[in-house]
Order: structure tokens, then C-alpha cells, then sequence
């Protein structure tokens, strides 16, 4: 019997690679913003691995759709409730269709980075083994930021719009996941608060890793399910309460 | 007959003066509304400045320490990133602030909402622009003003950057119109527009480092962010006053052009052929 | 003198055909697209006069509202002419804005967060109403469309009813000449329908405002309206006042009686069963061919009356009818065509044939020779 949720997986694969304005989009994103920072380190000379840096956690943080704002659309037109009607869970479906896209734009965003990265510095960053797990590491960073995503999409039952927690969770991404600025810039202290969010492991680790400066690859992993934990469990919470809670206007 | 020509002319000045006042009152009730829905929405008002204060902060101490490691970038040092930044970021908020129904326009042309205010008898850009405000981006506003203050310039040269400041918010104001108007040519942009709007504003903010190579030729054509942050910078940097003039005649060319391809693509809405089949 | 008047307007949209095939097909198909043509609106006339109350009616898709943006100004005509209170509407749209108004029941114009009073003031600005003369004017439209408990609550607290009546105030402050209704009782119950069409018809009627309304509603078109315009396809299927309507173009009754038998039998062709039950019987006569009081005397005779009515068939069915005739000789007129193609095509054929034949008796010289004749020459 196929699978709801699958089904969700596979439609949503389709209408990503149906809507290729938004894929270009994307795509131009992706090399403004590499081409413009790796301009930025090759003019202080920053060496190839912080350009590698760069493309990877634009590769990730670009791969995720801002799945944030449809939920709080569904919430704000009252949609939800048609999907509270079916026999399904409203945030695994969002979640199934955020993975389906994710997986369209990993692929594509995963090519432009290895091809774009190898034109601006000329190598690749690291083996080919080291690049495969590093594609695992990537996999798990994009599901991580992706029930972020949700996580920030439930705060609609609660607050009228939600496009600052967006910018903040954007902000955080740059300043506490090391974006564009590596966290080695940073002084002792950020650095401890930066390790202290989850952004770290869902940028840096993985870029890190596929650069050849390799971490403890087994303690990121614990650290990394500890926090996916800690999300999804919030998610789930959040999302009881405001059941309970909620109220649709309109006639 | 010089008595009717006379009179004929107070009558058309008197015409011009009512009608150019009901104009303005008019865009000062849209405004007041705008403010008066986001105090409406109370919680989210103060809730958004909190946010965009906290978010400024990261940002701008991300990037300090991007500087201290290397004190200048093509010339640019923190000052000088910081007044970049700062003066976008006051733009963009003027133009939220005011204007935030420029950000709709794309998803009002895909769904046919123009419709309400073609309908209306007065200017369809400025009553779109402003039929939506976020008065909460008085934060941006206020975060633009610190950060240009904690850069220097504005103590130094404090006309030449008020000057800075509207030619920025004139600029912002044209981009958000001139990348909505791809809605009247291509079918489903929104997603794509919003992703070009911030395409634009990061590559603005950044350090001039942009301003080379194959982004060189993109910033002052197709996407003239060049106007906003290179030239006046520029000007602020090395006091020629050539940069200051290219920042305003620019963004000048920049508005027509805007103003001009929202009127193309408002004949092609008129035609209906955006909506083909859904009559 | 005519308020709008419509002169052979014609509207086409144009929209790119998909391209099929493979890579180089696609390709040529993005640099040089092929469109296809869909006539929304076919050459069609009327005007309206001052003060008239006119139903503008037809099936989905028929260029209803096509027709309305057009008379508007939100969208431009293909050909034809058209004018609104002298002004070509998508020339000076902005000039004849200040004197008409628009009601969507589909779309709001409505401040969703804010109280009604607000959207309100708004629109005294945006059409230029004096302060001290939209007071007036709320005032008395408030009263008339009890609006006055509603005016400080925000529209989303609404329910639709009320906001319906919303839109039509904030339609009529400006006192439009011209007020366009695009389905404003969509979604409405019988009692707020009822009150909506009531108001527009006094405002109307008190008002002299010239009204244009699109509906699916029947009952919208009897209680408001005074003539109806029927398009299909766009194409003008009829123009006529509403009274004609009902007996003009289907000269049926329907007989409703009640009697004291429970059941009785109908086998007589001068009348068609529409329904029967236990003491009820519902007939249809076409008094075209014949007489309704035949029907009732020969019922009097079989049967004992305890109630009788006669009535006209429902508009409803008026329109139906219309719209299956219009597509029955639509389908005929195909059908007429396309036979009458096969039969150029056959002619055609057959006079080939027999040209061939006729070239090849009358020109033996042109002909290849036998082989006899080649061996004697």
C-alpha cells in the first residue's frame, strides 16, 4: 500500500522540478552569494578552504525551502483546519513536502557547488570518501534546519506574523552557524554561545568536515541527535497546545 | 477676454491645488491606517523591534570580527561597511515602514488583485505601495540611524548622508517595484522575486568587493545596486563629488525605468493574457 | 441617451501552446512560441439606459466577467467600442472611476484588521468625499443598511452577510452613477440574500444608480432586476426585459393540484407528468400546441379538486432551456458543417477522377503508345 506521507514525498519532488522559476532563483542566489564572499576572501587572501567553506554552507542553507512561511499562511487563512479534517498529521505532511523539495534542490545545489567550487579555486576540498560522508553529514544538517523551520511555522497559532523570528533564525543561521564568517573569527566567548545553539552543527560541522579539518566525527553526531531531539520534542508540545487552543475566525 | 483668461486660470490652479491636496490627504490616511493596524497588532509591533534590533546585533558582530581579522577589504574598512549597511538598511526600512504593499505586488498580479485598485481613481503604484505598512520596521529604521552614527559619517559629513539616506529610500523603493513587474511576464515568480529582492539587498550591504569582475557588470545594469552603496560610499570616502552625482542621476534613470516597466506590464495585465483561460 | 453602451466588442486571449517532442522541438518552441487564440467575447452589442437594473447572465465561461472588466476599465477590448457615462473606459479609467462602483462577492475591499469605519474614511479619500458630506452620506446609508452596530468591529469578526452589506456601502459612498455586481449573494443564506437585494434594488430604484449584476442566483435576477442579458460562449444569446422573458420564450404552465383521490392515472398527451405522489399531481402543458383550460376541464371531470394552482415554469428553467437550445443548434450547425465539408470533399474527389478520365479520352496523342501502335509506327 503506498504510503500517504510518500505520496506527499514524491508530489512535492515534482512540483519542485515543475516550478523552475523558483529553482533559478535559487540557483542565482547561490552564485551571487558565492561569487560575491569568495571575492571577499580572495581579496584578503583567505586561502581555497575558506571558499570550499563558503559554497558548502550555501549548498545547505539554500537547499531548505522556507517551508516557515506556508504553514503560517495555512494558519493565517484558516487551511489548516481542512488538513485537521483528514486523516493525516498537518506538520509531518508540511515536513514530507519540505523534505521532498529539500531533496530536489540538494541535488542541483549539490552539483553548482562542486562545479562552481572547482572553478574558483581549481581543486576539490578533500577525498572522495571524506565528500560522501560529508553528503551524509548534509542530508542530516538539511532535516535539521528543516523541523527548525516548522518549529519557527507553529509560532503562527501565537503570534500575527512571524517574518521577524524568520530574519532572526536567518540572522542566527549567519552569525551563530558560520555562515559566511567561519566561527574560528570569532573571540572565545561568541564561540561558546555559538556552540551552545544548534546552528554550528548544521553548518559548520558539516563544512568543517568536508574541508579536511575534521572534528570528533562521533561526538557532532551525538550532539546533532541531541538537538533534533530537543526540536521535534518542542514541535510536538507546541503544536498539542495550540489544538487546544485554536480558534478560526470568519463565516 | 483677458478676464476670462484670467479666470479660466484660477480655475485650473485652483483644480491643480485641490486636486494635489486630496492627493496628499489621501496618502496620509493610507499611512494613518497602516499605523493604526500595526498598533492594532500590538504584541507583534514591539515584538518585531525587539527582533530587528537583536538581528542587526548579530549580524553587524559577525561581521566585526570578519574585520578584525582583516582590518580592510579593497579598501573598505568596518566605518565604511557599516555605513553601507546601515544606509540600506534605514532605506529598506522607510520603504517597509511605508510602502510595504510593493513586497504583495507580485502575488496581487499572479491572482488578479490589481483589479481593486484599478478600479479606484487615483495613482495604481503609490496606492499599491502603500496599501500595506509595517510600522514595526521603524526598527530598521532606528538600527540604520545607530549604525550610520557608530561608523563616524554622520557626525562628519551629516547633509551629505541625510542626502545618502534619500537617495537610498528612492532607490529601494524602485528595485521592489522594478522586480515585481517580472510577475507580469512570468507565472508563478513570487518565491522567485522574493529570493532577487534579498539577492539584491545582501549584494548592496556587502563590501565593494562587488563592485569587480562579473558582479561589476551586474550591479550598475541590471540590478544598479552599484547607485546605492558603491558610488555614495564612494563619495564619502574620497570626497569627489563625480560619485555623488552618478548616486543621484541614477537612481533617478532607476525610478523611470521602474515607473516605466510597471506601465508595460500593467498593459499586459490590461490585456488579460497574464490569466488567460480564467474569466 | 445611453449610460454604457457596447458596440461589437470582441476579446481574444492569446496563450502559448506547450511545446512536444524532444530537446530541439522545445528549444525552437522558446525562441519562436506558437499561441493559440480563445475568443472570451464574440461581437457582442447593447447599452443600458439611465436608472436600469440589468442582469448580465450565462453558464461558466461564458465572458461574463470578461465583459465587466472590460466595461471597467481593468481590462482592455481585442475590438469594438465601449463607453461608460461617455468615457472609453480603459482610456480614462482613473476619471470614470469617481462615478462608478464595483461589488465582487469573491474579493473583499475590506481592511481584514481593521474596524468597518476605517475602510470607510478611507474611501471618502480616495474618492475625494468632503468630510462633513461622507458623515451625511454614512449616516444615511448606516441607517438604511443597519450598519451602525457593525461600523467599530474589525471585518474579520464579520460574518459574510454583514460584510456583503459592507462592501455595497463602501461601493455606493461615492454615489456611483454606474454600480457594477459581480455575484455579491455568493455564499449568502436566504435572509441575508433577501435583505441584500432589497437594499440594492431601493438604492436603485431611490437613487436612479444604473445597475449591472452577474448572478447565478435566479431569485437575484427576479427581486433585483428588470432585464436580463444572456451570453454564452461569448456570444449574445438574448436581450430582453425580464416580464418577456418569462412569457415569451417558453410557453409553458405547470399545473399543481391536490385532490381527494390518492391516486389517479395520466395518460393523455395534452399534458406531460412533472411529478405525482399520494393526492398530488404536477403537469407541464406547452400552450403552444395546447390549451391549459382543456387540461383543467378534462382534470375536472376524472377527478375532485381540493387545490389548484397555475404557474409560469421557474426562470431557472427558462435559462436552462435557453442555454441547451443554444447549444443544441450550436452542435447542429457543427454538424451542418461538417457534412457539408465531406460533401465538398467527395465532389471534389469525383471531379478529379473524371477530369482524369476526360484527359485521357480526348488526348491519345499525349498518351504513352501502346505496344502495337509503337511496332507499326
Amino acid at each position: 500500500m503506498h504510503n500517504k506521507y510518500w505520496a506527499t514525498v514524491e508530489i512535492s519532488i515534482r512540483q519542485q522540478l515543475a516550478q523552475k522559476g523558483q529553482l533559478l532563483g535559487r540557483l542565482i542566489l547561490y552564485f551571487v552569494i558565492v561569487y560575491l564572499f569568495s571575492q571577499v576572501f580572495q581579496s584578503v587572501s583567505a586561502g581555497n578552504n575558506r571558499i570550499w567553506y563558503l559554497a558548502i554552507t550555501e549548498w545547505l542553507t539554500l537547499s531548505t525551502p522556507p517551508i516557515a512561511y506556508r504553514i503560517a499562511e495555512d494558519i493565517r487563512s484558516g487551511q489548516v483546519v481542512y488538513f485537521m479534517l483528514r486523516p493525516l498529521h498537518y506538520l509531518w505532511l508540511r515536513f514530507c513536502e519540505c523534505m521532498g523539495i529539500s531533496l530536489v534542490r540538494f541535488i542541483i545545489l549539490g552539483f553548482c557547488c562542486l562545479g562552481f567550487g572547482y572553478y574558483l579555486t581549481g581543486a576539490f576540498p578533500s577525498s572522495s570518501t571524506t565528500l560522501t560522508i560529508g553528503l551524509v553529514l548534509g542530508i542530516l544538517s538539511v532535516i535539521l534546519y528543516s523541523l527548525l523551520s516548522i518549529l519557527i511555522g507553529v509560532f503562527s497559532f501565537w503570534l500575527k506574523e512571524i517574518q521577524p523570528l524568520i530574519y532572526l533564525n536567518l540572522t542566527a543561521t549567519f552569525c551563530f552557524g558560520g555562515l559566511i564568517v567561519p566561527l574560528g573569527f570569532y573571540s572565545d566567548t561568541l564561540r561558546t554561545i555559538s556552540f551552545a545553539t544548534p546552528y554550528p552543527w548544521m553548518l559548520w560541522w558539516p563544512a568543517e568536515y568536508m574541508t579536511g579539518t575534521a572534528p570528533n566525527l562521533m561526538l557532532a553526531f551525538l550532539v546533532f541527535a541531541g538537538w533534533t531531539a530537543v526540536i521535534l520534542g518542542l514541535i510536538i508540545i507546541l503544536y498539542q497546545k495550540c489544538l487546544e487552543n485554536f480558534v478560526s475566525e470568519g463565516g | 477676454m483677458s478676464n476670462h483668461f484670467k479666470h479660466h486660470k484660477y480655475h485650473v490652479k485652483h483644480h491643480i491645488n485641490d486636486h494635489f491636496k486630496n492627493h496628499i490627504k489621501f496618502l496620509y490616511t493610507l499611512m494613518m491606517t497602516n499605523f493604526r493596524l500595526s498598533l492594532a497588532l500590538k504584541g507583534t509591533f514591539y515584538f518585531t523591534i525587539i527582533i530587528t534590533i537583536l538581528k542587526q546585533v548579530l549580524f553587524l558582530t559577525a561581521w566585526r570580527f570578519f574585520f578584525l581579522k582583516y582590518q580592510v577589504v579593497q579598501g573598505w574598512n568596518f566605518n565604511s561597511m557599516l555605513l553601507g549597511y546601515g544606509s540600506v538598511c534605514f532605506s529598506m526600512g522607510v520603504v517597509e515602514a511605508f510602502f510595504y504593499g510593493l513586497k504583495d505586488l507580485p502575488r496581487m498580479i499572479e491572482n488578479g488583485q490589481l483589479d481593486t485598485f484599478l478600479l479606484q481613481p487615483k495613482n495604481v503604484v503609490l496606492n499599491v505601495a502603500m496599501s500595506k505598512g509595517d510600522m514595526a520596521s521603524f526598527g530598521e529604521i532606528v538600527t540604520g540611524i545607530a549604525v550610520i552614527t557608530y561608523s563616524g559619517y554622520l557626525e562628519q559629513s551629516p547633509l551629505m548622508v541625510i542626502t545618502i539616506l534619500i537617495l537610498g529610500t528612492i532607490f529601494i523603493f524602485s528595485l521592489l517595484l522594478y522586480l515585481s513587474c517580472i510577475a507580469f511576464f512570468m507565472k508563478d515568480s513570487f518565491d522567485f522575486i522574493r529570493e532577487l529582492n534579498l539577492n539584491a539587498i545582501i549584494v548592496a550591504s556587502q563590501p565593494n568587493v562587488a563592485y569587480r569582475g562579473l558582479l561589476k557588470m551586474l550591479t550598475f545594469t541590471i540590478l544598479p545596486v552599484a547607485f546605492i552603496s558603491f558610488f555614495p560610499i564612494e563619495y564619502l570616502r574620497t570626497g569627489l563629488w563625480k560619485y555623488l552625482l552618478f548616486s543621484a542621476l541614477g537612481t533617478a534613470a532607476f525610478f523611470a525605468v521602474a515607473n516605466a516597466l510597471f506601465n508595460l506590464g500593467l498593459k499586459r495585465y490590461e490585456s488579460g493574457n497574464i490569466i488567460a483561460f480564467r474569466h | 441617451m445611453s449610460i454604457i453602451e457596447v458596440k461589437n466588442l470582441v476579446k481574444q486571449f492569446r496563450s502559448p501552446l506547450p511545446a512536444k517532442g524532444g530537446l530541439f522541438p522545445r528549444i525552437k518552441n522558446y525562441l519562436s512560441p506558437c499561441y493559440q487564440t480563445m475568443t472570451a467575447v464574440d461581437h457582442i452589442s447593447f447599452s443600458l439606459k439611465p436608472g436600469e437594473r440589468v442582469a448580465f447572465i450565462g453558464p461558466n465561461g461564458a465572458g461574463k466577467s470578461t465583459t465587466i472588466k472590460i466595461l471597467t476599465g481593468i481590462m482592455r477590448p481585442t475590438s469594438g467600442s465601449v463607453t461608460v457615462l461617455n468615457k472609453i473606459p480603459g482610456v480614462q479609467r482613473k476619471s470614470l472611476a469617481y462615478q462608478i462602483g464595483a461589488v465582487f462577492g469573491q474579493r473583499s475591499q475590506l481592511w481584514y484588521h481593521l474596524p468597518v469605519q476605517e475602510t470607510l474614511s478611507l474611501f471618502a479619500t480616495i474618492y475625494d468625499i468632503p468630510p462633513l458630506v461622507y458623515r451625511q452620506r454614512l449616516k444615511a446609508l448606516s441607517a438604511k443598511f443597519d450598519l451602525e452596530p457593525l461600523l467599530y468591529k474589525p471585518v474579520r469578526q464579520l460574518s459574510l452577510g454583514e460584510r456583503m452589506r459592507c462592501e455595497v456601502v463602501a461601493s455606493l459612498l461615492h454615489e456611483p452613477a454606474v454600480l457594477f455586481l459581480d455575484e455579491p449573494t455568493i455564499g449568502l443564506d436566504i435572509t441575508a440574500k433577501a435583505i441584500i437585494r432589497d437594499l440594492i434594488r431601493k438604492q436603485s430604484v431611490e437613487k436612479g444608480v444604473t445597475l449591472l449584476l452577474t448572478s447565478h442566483d435566479t431569485d437575484d435576477i427576479e427581486k433585483v432586476c428588470d432585464r436580463v442579458i444572456i451570453i454564452d460562449r461569448g456570444k449574445l444569446l438574448l436581450d430582453d426585459s425580464l416580464s418577456n422573458l418569462k412569457t415569451k420564450y417558453i410557453r409553458k404552465k405547470v399545473i399543481s393540484i391536490v385532490t381527494e383521490e390518492e391516486q389517479i392515472q395520466w395518460d393523455q398527451p395534452t399534458a406531460k407528468i412533472l411529478e405525482q405522489s399520494p393526492h398530488h399531481l404536477k403537469l407541464e402543458v406547452d400552450i403552444n400546441q395546447h390549451s391549459a383550460e382543456k387540461v383543467i376541464s378534462y382534470l375536472l371531470e376524472k377527478t375532485t379538486i381540493k387545490d389548484l394552482m397555475i404557474e409560469g415554469p421557474a426562470l431557472e428553467t427558462i435559462i436552462q432551456t435557453l442555454y441547451t437550445q443554444a447549444h443544441q443548434t450550436e452542435q447542429a450547425e457543427q454538424a451542418e458543417q461538417a457534412e457539408q465539408a465531406e460533401q465538398a470533399y467527395l465532389r471534389d474527389k469525383t471531379d478529379q477522377t473524371h477530369q482524369t478520365n476526360q484527359i485521357d479520352q480526348t488526348h491519345p496523342a499525349d498518351q504513352p503508345p501502346t505496344d502495337q501502335t509503337h511496332h507499326a509506327q
